[in-house]
């Protein structure tokens, strides 16, 4: 039977980093699942850019709680996008979808958010570039004992 | 209202179906009361916000839609 | 190890049941995951019914954040991990959708759990919640319950629990 969802890569942090990258990503899956869990505060928001490029072609919608009240905000022209917040120990998921077509901008969809932590949060963000993704750095106050995995999900 | 719980062993893939004890039953019934409790207060401030908010706008000669203008 | 495995599947039958529990839960995975397709007996308001999720058959140090549409969008806390699934005088023949997913559930620090839940129902009121919970114990998971808060789930409720590996 076909591999479907498959590990490409784990880190799990023995000392504070500022960023995190997965490089020379395979191009033969579908969709790139990315899984963070950190054990405290990784400060309020994650960040994300795909293959080194901190250009202003970034742009993402939010929906957030903060336990007593429901907002959205837009964020256009960024040099990074929400990719999921982080402060607490918290679960943070994303899905991007269709990374190494070479056709179309890449696109993706997040979870993130604490129960300890100030708030939670879905995200979509937009990338405005057609290059397929081989890179990805996530970026935030990454404390000691973060994991971060990178999934491939194959359609066939 | 079902006094049944479904267990399924992971180890083992058996699953179980298994009456409720007496301390689950009770604590079914104060889980209940709680969420009805808290959903109540919930809709109680939620209508004294909306009167509070008429009372301001009232005071101000304002309709809701004014006042949206006035805040966009 | 394959990296996405069905550890354990259940269906519920037709006496109905208060709750599902997953126990003896290896500890060979990274993350767990959760597809919990549920309808519940209650039928005293057609928007949802209201379920919470437990570890070890441990009652306390929860607590969450949420997202939630339940006659408009706002945000709140909660000291369970709190869901939504439909009631039964909701739209006939409708199961509400729910994913959990909890990451490093064998470790040994606070546990991080995210729960996405919605049910639908053509008619005025369908409730949703996007929940990022804690369980504040620092034991691994070895057994996973979802207890309906009223009238108990109902026949073809079924949970579905995977195991994610990361290496």
């Amino acid at each position: 039977m076909a591999v479907t969802y498959e590990a490409i890569a784990t880190q799990t942090l023995g000392s504070t980093a500022s960023s995190v990258t997965f490089s020379s990503i395979p191009q033969t899956y579908t969709d790139v699942v990315y899984s963070i869990m950190t054990p405290t505060s990784a400060g309020t928001n994650t960040t994300i850019q795909f293959n080194g490029d901190s250009t202003t072609i970034y742009s993402h919608t939010q929906l957030y709680g903060d336990g007593s009240s429901a907002n959205s905000l837009r964020g256009t022209d960024q040099s990074a996008s929400l990719a999921g917040v982080s402060n607490g120990t918290a679960s943070i998921r994303g899905n991007i979808m269709n990374y190494s077509n070479s056709t179309t901008y890449k696109t993706y969809l997040a979870r993130g958010g604490a129960g300890g932590g100030t708030y939670l949060d879905a995200v979509v963000g937009l990338w405005r570039n057609t290059a397929a993704i081989t890179s990805i750095t996530f970026l935030a106050s990454w404390p000691v004992g973060t994991v971060l995995t990178i999934y491939g999900i194959k359609a066939a | 209202m079902a006094d049944t719980k479904i267990v399924v062993d992971c180890s083992t893939g058996e699953v179980q179906e298994l009456e409720l004890t007496a301390e689950e039953v009770a604590q079914r019934v104060a889980d209940a009361q709680a969420y009805a409790a808290a959903k109540a207060q919930e809709e109680e401030e939620a209508v004294a916000k909306a009167e509070a908010k008429q009372a301001v706008l009232d005071r101000l000669g304002l309709s809701a839609e004014e006042a949206a203008l006035l805040l966009g | 190890m394959a990296t996405y495995v069905e550890i354990a599947s259940v269906t519920v039958g037709s006496g109905g049941s208060a709750y599902v529990e997953f126990t003896s839960i290896p500890n060979t995975y990274t993350d767990l995951l959760v597809k919990f397709s549920a309808r519940s007996a209650r039928t005293n308001d057609a928007g949802g019914s209201d379920g919470k999720l437990e570890f070890n058959g441990v009652t306390t140090g929860y607590s969450s954040r949420m997202l939630l549409q339940q006659g408009g969008a706002y945000s709140g806390t909660s000291s369970t991990l709190f869901y939504f699934v439909n009631s039964n005088n909701s739209t006939s023949n409708t199961f509400g959708n729910m994913e959990v997913y909890i990451p490093n559930y064998a470790g040994s620090g606070y546990k991080s759990v995210s729960i996405d839940a919605v049910d639908e129902n053509n008619a005025s009121s369908a409730y949703g919640v996007l929940t990022a919970g804690l369980w504040s114990n620092t034991a691994a998971i070895t057994s996973l319950r979802l207890t309906d808060n009223n009238g108990g789930y109902m026949q073809y409720t079924t949970a579905y629990l995977y195991g994610i590996k990361k290496d």
